[in-house]
């Protein structure tokens, strides 16, 4: 576990060196600008050090741990003494700090951080249960991510040649491999096949995005603004679902959102625009390693630059570079390594003529607009909270003598070429339209949402700030009183969380100190109750596991049955049949005898021969069998 | 200090809380996650009898679903997948012939195969690891 541990923090070390080394934002003042290159350094820390594992496990197989390990302590100490460089320069220009006012703690951002943090908190959990319940994820997580991670871990010697196998066509054996390398070098500092560092992983770029967000809008606007904008983040249950689930598009989301807010700080950022334009152009290329839709960012963001920028802007040179030298990983996998990409094979310039079908894209539309139409509910009705509310005033921007207010232009653009470059993939898609989109669109959709809540909070217009503003948090004890408050606020939190029961859980006791639990498994409808009874159905055949941290000798389990036709049922262990008996219309209580318990895990399996019948005579009534009531664990 | 504070209150108390079972699943009926990890339980006595043969690169799999219905949906379908997964780094040829073969057919949802190889050793629950006893 310590050896996790080391391993994420040396790739948040080599990002947040990197990212400093490139810019160090002059405006100190602030206080946002460290968590924001932290929060970058987080994302692009972890891919850097992905790819360099990548190339270490392509070149060295045999000492594949120790060469990218040696490499990544190279670039931390080279990033380190870069950015130690750059802010000794910075500080001989220190006079910029007085630019920009100060921004206090107001009242508006002490109960925006309060409820910030205790959201947080309740999404960390989620989170994480829903990660221990699936520990390489839904079917991306397992079927893409972690299996090629598992040929990175387990083949050294041949994961080449075995992932251009036909037989795995299926896995898209194209898809990038830094998300697979992140996790396998995670193995490999670990020493063994740990099933959350998928998880670990997926979670810590959600944390860096939501922290990017933050930061960047606290920076470019108000912290308050940055606060609201990442609670309703942090607030989306989608966002939470595909973190926990492993899905790509978080940290392509990632890239998505650092690239906008460094091309938007670049633009208002006192002095020159080379620092955000590398640290922008290294993150679009990263981008390339993460997915494919990786190769469509570093398109938009290179003409969004060229765009807001010119050509003769000194930062455009340094963002081309940084993008070449990050792509450089991903352009000898997709060169060297990987089979043709499914689309690509298709050779869709030949389908040209999709692009004017107007059925394909009535359909692609009209599925845009269901997917986007309550996103820009909310996001409308937020500007409009924010504006039109007395407290627009407080949260939103401040002028200051020297400062340009970042403007939404750059970020526009990016979301918008991102939408488009979506949109042409699909019409030119050689699948089926329909499949294609109700496979990918809302995961798509979702790589986007960061960047158009930034985009959304740029979008609300500046405004004076009261010409004095109380800072609630001045003194110590006034901030201790704050952590204290948020302690117990959290401690009620958990309290919570710990009496409600997971999705599937459909019974628990504590027994010695242990909390016991049946978990509905395979089989069965979603548990119900009312004041009296919590029960499930089945249709005919249905598991239930009765699981425990700590190991007990034995378990005794206590239900009744009910059946809507008289019919037999079984109930069978590893040991073979545990109880079989006749149940009836009315409930038939069942005491099981105490059962071994050794692991801390018994599996019982439910079934009965007898056929399935409707529970209604509507068309669509279920067709159930049997139910289970009330289990009671002891 | 006040987001210290904070963080180590919440970090206390967050860990043990995520670490508790039961594992959440979404959903009404459980999804394929947690048969992932029921899959991955039966097929590791396999994959340790692959490996101490050797056995290495493709391997064939017979399983109730023919090789041209696999982009379908349903248990039946996921269970290749799963076995993929739970076997890797092998790569599995759905109704491959190769010199080696992993079946995952229930009695009653056998399909007919090649007759020429022979049953190495059966764990059971359909699974089997057979190997090509002739040329072909």
């Amino acid at each position: 576990m310590i050896h996790a541990f080391y391993a994420l923090f040396l790739a948040l070390g080599v990002g947040t060196a990197a990212a400093a080394g490139l810019w160090v934002p002059r405006l100190r003042r602030t206080g946002n600008a460290a968590a924001l290159i932290v929060f970058l350094g987080l994302g692009i820390g972890l891919v850097v050090t992905a790819q360099v594992y990548f190339l270490a496990a392509a070149w060295f197989p045999a000492v594949r741990g120790g060469v990218s390990t040696v490499v990544e302590g190279a670039l931390a100490v080279a990033g380190l003494a870069t950015a130690w460089l750059r802010v000794r320069r910075n500080e001989r220009r220190s006079e910029d700090d007085q630019r920009r006012p100060s921004r206090p703690f107001s009242g508006c951002t002490f109960l925006l951080a309060t409820l910030f943090a205790q959201m947080a908190l309740a999404a960390l959990v989620a989170a994480a249960r829903r990660a221990r319940g699936a520990p390489f994820g839904d079917w991306d997580g397992w079927a893409i991510w972690n299996m090629h991670a598992r040929f990175l871990w387990r083949a050294p010697a041949e994961w080449m040649d075995l992932l251009r196998k036909p037989g795995l066509t299926w896995s898209h054996p194209d898809y990038p491999l830094a998300i697979p390398a992140a996790v396998a070098r995670l193995w490999t500092w670990i020493g063994s096949e740990a099933g959350w560092a998928g998880s670990a992983i997926s979670l810590l770029f959600a944390v860096a995005t939501t922290g990017v967000l933050v930061a960047g809008l606290s920076r470019a606007r108000r912290p308050a603004l940055g606060l609201i904008f990442g609670i309703v983040l942090i607030g989306t249950p989608a966002f939470v679902l595909a973190a926990s689930s492993q899905q790509a598009d978080i940290p392509m989301g990632f890239f998505l959102l650092a690239c906008a807010v460094l091309l938007t700080l670049a633009e208002s950022e006192p002095g020159a625009s080379e620092g955000p334009g590398a640290l922008c152009g290294l993150c679009a290329g990263l981008a390339l390693g993460v997915k494919n839709e990786g190769w469509l960012l570093a398109l938009v963001v290179s003409g969004a630059w060229l765009v807001r920028r010119g050509f003769r802007q000194r930062g455009q040179a340094r963002f081309g570079m940084a993008l070449a030298v990050a792509a450089l990983p991903t352009i000898y996998f997709k060169g060297w390594i990987s089979p043709r990409n499914d689309l690509l094979a298709s050779q869709p310039w030949h389908r040209w003529e999709a692009v004017f079908d107007r059925e394909r894209f009535e359909l692609i539309a009209a599925a845009f607009g269901h997917n986007l139409v309550p996103a820009a509910a909310v996001l409308v009705l937020l500007v409009l909270l924010v504006v039109a509310g007395r407290a627009g005033r407080a949260v939103a921007g401040v002028n200051g003598p020297s400062y340009r207010e970042p403007a939404a232009g750059g970020s526009g653009l990016i979301l918008g070429g991102m939408l488009g470059g979506y949109c042409l993939v699909y019409l030119l898609t050689p699948y089926d339209l329909n499949w294609h989109l109700n496979h990918s669109l809302d995961r798509l959709l979702m790589q986007l949402w960061p960047c158009a809540l930034w985009f959304t909070g740029l979008m609300i217009p500046p405004a004076a700030a009261p010409a004095v503003m109380p800072d609630l948090l001045a003194s110590r004890w006034k901030r201790t009183t704050w952590a204290l408050a948020n302690g117990i606020l959290a401690g009620v939190l958990v309290l919570l969380f710990s009496e409600q029961r997971a999705v599937n859980e459909f019974s628990y006791a504590w027994l010695n100190g242990a909390r016991v639990s049946a978990v509905l498994n395979q089989g069965w409808s979603s548990a119900e109750q009312n004041s009296d009874d919590r029960w499930a159905w089945t249709g005919g055949e249905g598991s239930i596991d009765i699981v425990s941290a700590s190991g007990r000798p034995n378990v005794e389990v206590d239900f009744a049955l009910r059946s809507l036709t008289p019919r037999q049922v079984t109930i069978r262990w590893s040991r073979g049949v545990l109880w079989s008996g006749p149940v009836g219309t009315d409930l038939d209580y069942v005491h099981l005898r105490p059962v071994p318990f050794a692991k801390g895990s018994l599996h019982l399996e439910f079934s009965s021969r007898e056929p399935a019948v409707a529970e209604s005579n509507q068309a669509d009534a279920r067709r159930l069998a049997f139910a289970i009531y009330d289990l009671n664990l002891k | 200090m006040a987001a210290g504070g904070l963080v180590a209150i919440s970090a206390i108390e967050l860990v043990p809380l995520a670490l508790r079972p039961p594992p959440a699943i979404t959903g009404g009926l459980v999804g394929p996650a947690s048969l992932l990890m029921r899959a991955e339980q039966g097929w590791e006595p396999v994959a340790r009898q692959l490996a101490a043969r050797g056995v290495h690169g493709v391997v064939g799999y017979w399983g109730p679903v023919a090789a041209e219905n696999l982009r379908g949906e349903g248990p039946p379908v996921e269970r290749f997948y799963q076995a993929q997964f739970a076997l890797a780094p092998l790569v599995l040829e759905a109704d491959g012939q190769e010199d080696w073969v992993v079946t995952d057919e229930r009695p009653e949802e056998r399909r007919n195969h090649p007759q020429r190889y022979a049953v190495v050793r059966d764990f059971g629950g359909g699974r089997q690891l057979l190997r090509r006893a002739t040329s072909p």
